[in-house]
């Protein structure tokens, strides 16, 4: 069982809410959802706090904590029961609790998905495009007949590179490549996965 | 073969110069497009010293340019042979420039002509890594297969460039796919 804790003062921002109404609380939860979308606007938190007629830092901060909550939940893809256990430890009114569970298993995927385009990695493969051709001639030789293949690589960081290969080449780099994929299907991989789970 | 008037008058020229010294000539000029001498042989030769200097630069840089032609064409010692003789140069010469051109036309070929031709970057080798992800410090429970992949790329110098990306099984799988239908493109070519 995985539980989140929070520090003194984000408990305190927490019980913020207890002190408002329930619409005036769910409007706070979305308000932090946005923002961990990506969706900051200090002036939307501007005219919520004044069309609600509260503190704006408290508002602000109410946020925050939010945000903490559920970027940690979606981090550690808390279940149901790990999540409220969670939310108890500010001892939330039975409406609030039900909003923060709704907006979290609602958004769940999406914060994930966020989350792992942040985490560290490589620039993957976009596609990759080929072209055979045979070289005839060029200003020095002539009289040749050399089939090569023209490819071009894109990759996610938006770098585009061409090359050229020869038949044996590309061959050779298929076969490796295929026998990488086959690894994925192997009893070694099967059983570490087992294992780790 | 079309060679430029310079060049062929350079073949007549060579009437002008003594026969003794055709043979060490020759050397040099099959020396130097095989890089194994340069021109300050003719320095060193008592012989080739004695010549007139403007004539050995055009004799030698027509005999240059002959050679290399006749590589690019892909003239063989006979066809060399015959062609030169079409052009009035001294028969024994041509025998002596046909054999020293056969014996070593497939070499220059290989040093000066196949490296200088317009080059992409050419694929070597390839390597590859498969791991498993677990987690990370931003996200946990990943638990996801990824591939790591890294080409080879050496450019006309010679460098070494890598290239090096990452993919997920579906990327692979499809990375597969279409490199499969490159291979068999060329099998149905010939």
């Amino acid at each position: 069982m995985v539980i989140i804790y929070f520090n003194n003062e984000q408990k305190e921002d927490l019980q913020f809410l207890q002190e408002l109404s329930f619409e005036v609380g769910s409007k706070i939860v979305q308000v932090s959802i946005d923002f961990f979308k990506g969706n900051y606007n200090p002036k939307l938190l501007q005219n919520v706090s004044t069309k609600l007629n509260l503190p704006q830092l408290k508002v602000e901060r109410c946020v925050y904590a939010l945000s903490y909550l559920f970027t940690e939940s979606s981090k550690l893809s808390l279940s149901k029961s790990d999540f409220l256990e969670s939310v108890n430890a500010i001892s939330p009114t039975k409406e609030i609790e039900e909003c923060l569970l709704e907006s979290y298993q609602k958004n769940r995927e999406e914060m994930r998905r966020i989350l792992s385009e942040m985490s560290l990695k490589l620039p993957s493969i976009d596609s990759l495009q080929w072209r055979l051709d045979v070289q005839i001639s060029s200003r020095r030789t002539s009289n040749e007949a050399k089939p090569v293949y023209l490819l071009k690589l894109k990759t996610s960081d938006n770098r585009t590179v061409w090359f050229q290969a020869d038949y044996n080449e590309l061959e050779s780099m298929t076969n490796q490549l295929e026998i990488a994929l086959k690894e994925s299907k192997s009893q070694h991989y099967k059983r570490i996965k087992k294992y780790i789970k | 073969m079309e060679l430029s008037k310079s060049n062929l008058n350079s073949l007549s020229l060579l009437k002008k110069i003594p026969k003794s010294v055709h043979q060490e000539l020759l050397s040099l000029i099959f020396g130097v497009l095989l890089q194994q001498a340069d021109e300050t042989e003719i320095e060193k030769s008592q012989s080739l010293k004695q010549i007139d200097s403007t004539l050995l630069k055009e004799v030698f840089s027509g005999l240059i340019t002959i050679v290399i032609q006749a590589i690019k064409n892909n003239l063989n010692a006979k066809s060399l042979a015959q062609f030169l003789k079409d052009t009035n140069a001294p028969t024994e010469f041509v025998g002596l420039l046909s054999t020293a051109y056969g014996k070593t036309f497939q070499k220059i070929k290989e040093i000066h002509l196949e490296t200088t031709g317009f080059y992409l970057k050419k694929l070597i080798d390839i390597n590859w890594r498969m791991d498993y992800i677990i987690k990370s410090n931003k996200i946990e429970q990943i638990d996801k297969p990824v591939y790591f992949i890294d080409l080879n790329l050496q450019k006309k110098d010679g460098q070494i460039e890598k290239l090096k990306f990452s993919c997920d099984t579906n990327q692979l799988q499809d990375l597969v796919t279409t490199l499969k239908d490159a291979v068999l493109a060329k099998k149905t070519l010939k």
